[in-house]
């Protein structure tokens, strides 16, 4: 075995290697935010339904108002290691139809690990439009 | 050997680094294949938000009217939405952070032009056919009968006319409604001026379908009669009760519900909150000793206002024979209760308002084109319009009485002054009962008298006339100077007492008398006066009556209204297009036929709107044998916030009319901009027949909150 022939076999090696570590960290971090993303689209998607389901008949005073709080509701929920914060919001969409809403939850979370560089703030948004009853 | 075993190295480390890279290659191209399917997922969950956008829509929609079936041509924007109707169908989009969801519905069969025929959607091919979703909607809510929804087994068209290619999908109960829902959701939209139009590459669906239907736990539940109070009907023959589109046809009370005559209905309920008194068969009609929901609230708020409005004062307003209007300063009860009645004065009509001499029957026409409101002219702020020859009223059936007419003379001032203040003492005129009362009016309503005393005694002289010194006077200081002086009482007979001046000018005192209180005074003193009037008494009125006279409200497709803040007193014949009479007070309608025709489905459909009642009275006095009714036809919505009275019959069978009822009648007992109170707001309807039709979408255009809450029978999701 010369020299040469170990020298060419520990650089390959090393290649090799760095090329995997490359790609496993470039994986990692795709596969991190596409995780967050699900995650915060199905937190979304949650607080969604759950927000419709506890909403009140037709005929509370809710139906009534034409404008709401800015967020209306809000809250941050710690999944895995992100912190998902979400925030409901209500339009009005008298102008459309009588008794006609917006209804949007927006989830926002700071995009990668805790300590190193990330994606920075990330948001989905879901909607869907709700009648008063 | 040795050379044998010096590649091993090489060959190993190849082999392990393509092993390595067979690894890595299978780990990354598994990570888009995961990708791939939260993806997926996530564009599903995000049709499904918009199947139920799309529901909520349909809802929203149905509740302004239950037969909405997209074919007018619409479009909504909003903040984060944009909705396109039109044709049977309709594309919504609702904004989902940078991307957007779309909802599809379609009531177009596609199944050729417009057909009566019972299958047919009933509209014409769209100009753009859907052949990427098959499947169809179907409003059956105001159906009677259940209905077959197809299904587009083509691309091209979804099915030929009735019977379809191949079976129907299903079957549409009576009052439901199938909607089918696409709901889509793509990365990439084409956007044209900001809307969005269509997806870009691939998107996801879903399809829902939903069987829906009028809730029990509606917040109104509808009626063709509502009453806070109580409900009576009297018909000389049994009641119609039907509604369009096979809905059920309902006459609703908070209190108690009477009706003579029995009720005949192919889907009827008669609802009350209190007691039942019903005579008679009840046909096809179920009665329910419940109700708990509200009754419809037509605020004034909602009502439209006159738009660039002609206009007359308050006052009452007759009509002649030859076509002139003559106004009187008076409030209609004061002008009926006057005799002799004031003539007045000639007023020329505002532009809009047309009066034509006929020589036929109606004699009168008088022809309203614009908006009319009335202004309070002083104190007054009540309308009336009637013939010259007056448009009395039985009190037997309520409203305002007939006034006898004119027996005694009519008095001057200078005649009452006469006869009170005759310098020939021997022929002063004595009080009495009636003639005392007079003065005592008139005088404490007068506002040249100030009171000075009012139980002042001790002799007068009869220089200046007598008055008793038997019983107390009242003592009025008389504006410009001088005293009038009114005995309390009577004294016992033959002792007499005289009204009695001290240097005034009574004429004055007179003629700045309230027309009510001078009318009075001519009144009693010709009622008392021993000797034949000094004036011929008046000709018995010979004016028009109220069948001679004719009332046309020509609103067309934009409405006509009369608008008053105080009441509406008409004693002619109406006849009413896309017309309104909307009062803050009361609204009476007398003496002859009553016939409003309006448009559904707007703030047109209101025919008649009062703050206080509404009362027609269709008896005519003036005919011989007692009197005959005309008919009563209202088309439209009649709303008031206290009663409604309706009198086309007499009860006892002999004198009828007919009262037709075409969309809602409503007695709400309060201010709809609050709650009802139950026990107030009566409704009565005395008629020879009563024919009532319940027509939903008169109320739709009026009470936009939505009366038809719909329930969610079933969800089928593919």
């Amino acid at each position: 075995m010369t020299l040469a022939e170990v020298l060419l076999s520990l650089g390959l090696c090393v290649v090799v290697i760095l090329s995997l570590i490359a790609l496993a960290i470039s994986a990692l971090r795709s596969n991190s935010k596409s995780s967050d993303t699900v995650v915060a689209e199905a937190r979304a998607n949650q607080v969604l339904d759950e927000f419709v389901y506890g909403l009140p008949p037709a005929t509370d005073p809710f139906w009534a108002q034409s404008s709401f709080s800015s967020p209306y509701q809000q809250d941050t929920t710690q999944i895995g290691s992100n912190n998902f914060t979400t925030q409901v919001y209500i339009t009005s969409l008298g102008t459309a139809a009588p008794g006609l809403f917006r209804c949007a939850v927006n989830t926002t979370w700071q995009g990668g690990q805790a300590g190193a560089a990330g994606q920075g703030r990330q948001v989905v948004e879901v909607a869907r439009i709700l009648y008063a009853q | 050997m040795r050379k044998s075993r010096r590649a091993i190295m090489l060959v190993s480390v190849l082999l392990f680094s393509m092993l390595t890279l067979m690894f890595a290659t299978a780990a990354i191209s598994l990570a888009p294949a995961s990708l791939a399917r939260s993806a997926a997922d996530s564009g599903l969950t995000a049709s499904d938000r918009a199947t139920r956008s799309g529901l909520d829509w349909v809802r929203s929609r149905i509740s302004q009217d239950p037969r909405w079936n997209a074919a007018v041509a619409q479009t909504f924007t909003a903040p984060g939405l944009y909705v396109r109707e039109g044709e049977g169908q309709v594309v919504g989009w609702v904004a989902e952070g940078s991307s957007w969801s779309r909802f599809r519905i379609r009531f177009n069969y596609q199944d050729g032009a417009a057909s009566s025929a019972p299958d047919s959607d009933g509209m014409n091919d769209p100009s753009t056919a859907w052949t990427d979703f098959p499947y169809c909607s179907c409003n059956n809510l105001t159906g009677s009968n259940s209905r077959p929804l197809p299904v587009a087994q083509s691309l091209t068209s979804s099915s030929s006319s009735s019977p379809w290619t191949g079976a129907p999908q299903l079957t549409v109960p009576s009052t439901a409604m199938v909607v089918s829902i696409e709901g889509a959701s793509g990365r990439n939209v084409s956007l044209n001026a900001g809307t969005p139009q269509n997806f870009i590459g691939a998107y996801h669906k879903r399809v829902a379908q939903v069987v829906l239907k009028l809730g029990n736990n509606q917040p109104i539940t509808d009626a063709a009669v509502m009453a806070a109070g109580n409900l009576l009907l009297t018909s000389s023959s049994v009641v119609q009760l039907n509604a369009t589109g096979g809905a059920p046809a309902r006459m609703r009370t908070k209190s108690n519900l009477t009706v003579n005559a029995g009720v005949t209905s192919p889907l009827g309920e008669l609802m009350h909150a209190g007691s039942q008194t019903i005579s008679g068969t009840l046909s096809g009609v179920t009665v329910k000793s419940e109700d708990a929901t509200g009754l419809y609230r037509i605020p004034a708020s909602k009502v439209r206002v006159p738009s660039s409005p002609i206009g007359l004062q308050a006052g009452t307003y007759l009509v002649d024979a030859t076509g002139h209007l003559l106004y009187v300063n008076m409030e209609y009860k004061d002008y009926v209760a006057a005799s002799p009645k004031p003539p007045g004065t000639a007023v020329p009509t505002p532009a809009g308002m047309t009066i034509a001499v006929t020589s036929g029957n109606p004699k009168v026409s008088i022809t309203l084109t614009k908006d009319l409101q009335i202004s309070p002219s002083g104190a007054l702020t009540g309308f009336a319009l009637v013939p010259d020859g007056g448009a009395p009223q039985s009190a037997t059936y309520g409203g305002i009485a007939a006034t006898t007419p004119p027996t005694s003379p009519v008095l001057t001032t200078p005649d009452i002054l006469a006869q009170y203040f005759n310098s020939n003492y021997s022929n002063k005129m004595p009080l009495d009962t009636a003639t005392l009362a007079a003065w005592q009016a008139m005088a404490s309503a007068n506002p040249r008298l100030t009171l000075a005393n009012s139980s002042a005694s001790g002799s007068r002289s009869n220089s200046s006339g007598y008055a008793t010194t038997s019983v107390p006077y009242t003592e009025y200081s008389v504006s410009g100077g001088g005293r009038l002086l009114i005995p309390n009482t009577l004294p016992t007979p033959p002792t007499q007492a005289y009204i009695w001046q001290v240097g005034a000018n009574i004429s004055n005192v007179l003629n700045a008398a309230a027309p009510a209180e001078f009318a009075g005074l001519q009144t009693a003193t010709a009622a008392s006066m021993p000797a034949p009037p000094a004036t011929p008494p008046a000709a018995a009125s010979a004016g028009l009556k109220p069948k001679d006279l004719e009332l046309k409200l020509q609103g067309g497709s934009s409405g006509v209204m009369l608008a008053n803040d105080g009441d509406i007193t008409i004693g002619a014949q109406i006849a009413s297009n896309g017309s309104a009479l909307v009062s803050k007070g009361d609204i009476h309608l007398i003496g002859t036929s009553t016939d409003f025709n309006s448009s559904s489905g707007t703030q047109l459909g209101l025919n008649l709107y009062a703050q206080g009642s509404i009362t027609v009275d269709a008896y005519d006095l003036d005919a011989t044998a007692g009197g005959t009714f005309h008919s009563v036809k209202l088309q439209g919505v009649v709303y008031a916030w206290k009663d409604v009275t309706v009198l086309a019959a007499d009860g006892s069978g002999s004198s009828t009319g007919p009262f037709t009822l075409k969309g809602s009648l409503v007695a709400y007992g309060g201010d709809p901009a609050g709650s009802s109170t139950a026990g107030t707001g009566n409704v009565t309807i005395t008629a020879g027949s009563v024919d009532i039709t319940y027509d939903p979408s008169y109320v739709a255009g009026l009470a936009p909150a939505g009366p038809f809450s719909m329930k969610v029978l079933s969800w089928h999701q593919f």
